[in-house]
């Protein structure tokens, strides 16, 4: 597990303007934490974290244009993009000025980490 | 907008040796792609092109141009937007 931390907390120093990456089960609970200290604290609550998988993200299938894959918010300070790998969910907490772009593509390196932890919660 | 993009990246393609265009906004969000360009790597293309701005303050949006035997790959910034033109050397 604390490899699995160390790997994400490299991922976290990819992409300038970065603050949090967790990764949480369907009910916000995180399992893996990382993030700066600048880091919004509202953000980074499972009460907060918990409203993509157990909501917005079923919700927006619904739309009926086939199942939602990522959310991404923009806010005025702070953008989130939240992906759904359910049963787990990655959330991205970076700055306004972060390149959305790469973002969503540390994707593809997280999926690594949330195969095992999928195989690890299922089980 | 769109049709107007689409269609000068449906031109750009039908350049002599264009295999591939990519076209992405400041925040590194791929607006189109074609050919050999992949969108997954929009995010990477604006921010190199974001870092090549920073060498050279005020002196205008660099093109930047990286080259190997077989392929070009161009990548401009302009008003915001960055185009990528991946050419091969034939």
């Amino acid at each position: 597990m604390e490899e699995l931390r160390k790997y994400v907390a490299c991922i976290l120093q990819r992409v300038d303007g970065l603050l949090a990456i967790i990764i949480t089960d369907r009910d916000g609970v995180p399992l893996v934490k990382v993030a700066l200290d600048s880091a919004p604290e509202m953000a980074l609550r499972p009460s907060y974290l918990s409203t993509f998988s157990a909501m917005a993200t079923d919700q927006a299938g619904k739309l009926g244009v086939g199942k939602n894959n990522k959310i991404i918010s923009i806010y005025s300070n702070y953008q989130v993009i939240q992906m759904n790998k359910s049963p787990l969910t990655i959330s991205l907490i970076a700055s306004k000025t972060a390149n959305t772009g790469q973002l969503v593509n540390l994707e593809n390196d997280l999926l690594v980490v949330v195969n095992d932890l999928a195989s690890s919660v299922v089980d | 907008m769109d049709k107007e993009v689409q269609k000068c990246v449906e031109e750009l393609m039908t350049s002599p040796g264009v295999v591939g265009v990519l076209c992405a906004d400041r925040q590194g969000m791929c607006l189109t792609s074609q050919g050999v360009a992949n969108s997954n790597y929009s995010g990477s293309l604006t921010s190199l092109s974001h870092l090549a701005t920073t060498l050279e303050p005020g002196k205008g949006d660099p093109v930047i141009l990286f080259e190997n035997h077989e392929s070009q790959c161009l990548i401009h910034q302009n008003m915001g937007m960055t185009l990528a033109v991946y050419k091969t050397n034939t």
